[in-house]
């Protein structure tokens, strides 16, 4: 019984294509992370305001011009983040 | 005649087998997220014939499969015990194990080991929920540890509430399992199930070439998105900076499209979700890539989780 429900599964894991969509009770880490993502978003709303200060950051200094960096992120994100003497730890703090 | 790092990993396996601990697996976490539903239903009806609904596994870590067949037995923990300490010599099961369920706040653990015939080791988890026999989680990682990386292949967790951050914490939880293998790259197929902007979040990166491929579909998402009539003007301002993103060849411009607009949603989704549906693609996460790591940290932090091994762990990759 074990080697054929562990067969079952190995064997159809990359099957592209169709998805199932049938509840039943447990989930993927993709959609688990992805409702945990959106419920925090819901409840608390610039709870990854950091993350998004950071990677702004890290997108300037990849050379992503500035005007695309200020309009993907609007301006409060931009200031933080084009704002050189603000540490991560102090933007962590801000929140 | 075996050596002694055989015995010790045979003493682990004859200890792990007189265990009298196990963990209800339900039938249904095998069922895998990107199947076609009509075997899934077979899956079902087949055990509904069986009348099982769930299946005992002994708790520890125990041989599974090698080269692509099932040993069971003392046989079994002989011939695998030779293999495991040809390729993990620095780790035994016990010590793997405590690794494991050190990071999942102790709770009980069923594995099994898979040594394919390509060299790697496939390691299938059950984890036992709090006061609970039953399995909240089914893990699957393949590690090629020849390259010190590891693919995150297989992972369902039981949909309830009470487990808020759990996708996160088991993440969180097998990273410093991944320092003691010396694996510093974590790979992943994005958009089986969901969307493919939840790993953008955690700081994966597609593959380039997937990015080449991406930027096309994205790029028409754009466009489905701005034909939109009733737009609003910020919003047509972050599918303009979003079009430079997606024509652009870096592919961590995805952890931007990701990011965009966290405020405003259409047709009540988040513009970076809607932009980045129906996209599927491989990527990875290198641990020696500082920002991925920072961005990993931060969505680490944010669900509640340590980062304690996660900077350890890059501390490791950037010593290398």
């Amino acid at each position: 019984m074990t080697q054929r429900n562990m067969t079952l599964k190995r064997d159809s894991t990359h099957v592209q294509g169709t998805r199932a969509t049938i509840d039943d009770g447990f989930e993927s880490a993709e959609c688990a992370l992805e409702r945990e993502q959106a419920d925090a978003d819901t409840l608390t709303p610039d709870w990854d305001l950091a993350s998004r200060i950071t990677t702004a950051r890290g997108a300037l200094e990849r050379g992503v011009p500035a005007d695309i960096v200020r309009k993907a992120y609007g301006e409060k994100i931009f200031a933080a983040a084009s704002a050189h003497s603000v540490e991560p730890e102090i933007a962590h703090a801000a929140i | 005649m075996s050596s002694s790092a055989e015995s010790s990993v045979l003493r682990d396996f004859e200890m792990f087998r007189n265990s009298r601990e196990s963990i209800d697996v339900p039938l249904r976490l095998w069922m895998p997220d990107d199947d076609a539903v009509a075997f899934a239903w077979v899956g079902r009806v087949h055990n509904l014939f069986l009348g099982r609904t769930s299946l005992p596994l002994q708790a520890g870590i125990l041989p599974g499969r090698l080269r692509g067949r099932f040993l069971q037995g003392t046989r079994a923990c002989r011939v695998q015990a030779k293999v495991w300490v040809q390729q993990i010599p620095q780790l035994g099961p016990n010590d793997l194990l405590r690794l494991i369920r050190d990071g999942l706040a102790g709770a009980t653990v069923a594995a099994r080991t898979d040594f394919t015939r390509d060299g790697r080791l496939d390691l299938i988890l059950a984890i036992g929920g709090p006061g609970s026999r039953t399995a909240v989680a089914l893990v699957e990682r393949r590690f090629t540890l020849k390259r010190a990386s590891v693919e995150h292949h297989w992972l369902r967790v039981v949909k309830s509430s009470q487990n808020q951050g759990f996708g996160a914490q088991i993440i969180g939880a097998l990273l410093p399992l991944y320092e003691a293998l010396a694996v510093y790259e974590i790979r992943i197929t994005a958009g089986l199930s969901a969307g493919g902007a939840v790993w953008g979040k955690f700081g994966f990166v597609p593959d380039a070439d997937e990015w080449l491929r991406l930027k096309s579909t994205i790029q028409a998402n754009i466009r489905a998105v701005m034909d939109q009539e009733d737009l609003s003007p910020v919003v047509r301002e972050i599918c303009e900076a979003a079009q430079w993103l997606a024509s652009n060849d870096d592919p961590k411009n995805l952890w931007i499209i990701s990011d965009l607009a966290a405020k405003q949603s259409i047709q009540g989704e988040k513009l970076g979700t809607l932009l980045l549906r129906n996209v599927r693609w491989r990527g990875s996460l290198s641990m020696a890539d500082l920002e991925a790591v920072n961005r990993l940290r931060d969505r680490l932090i944010l669900s509640g989780i340590g980062s304690a091994a996660l900077d350890s762990l890059a501390a490791a990759a950037a010593r290398r």
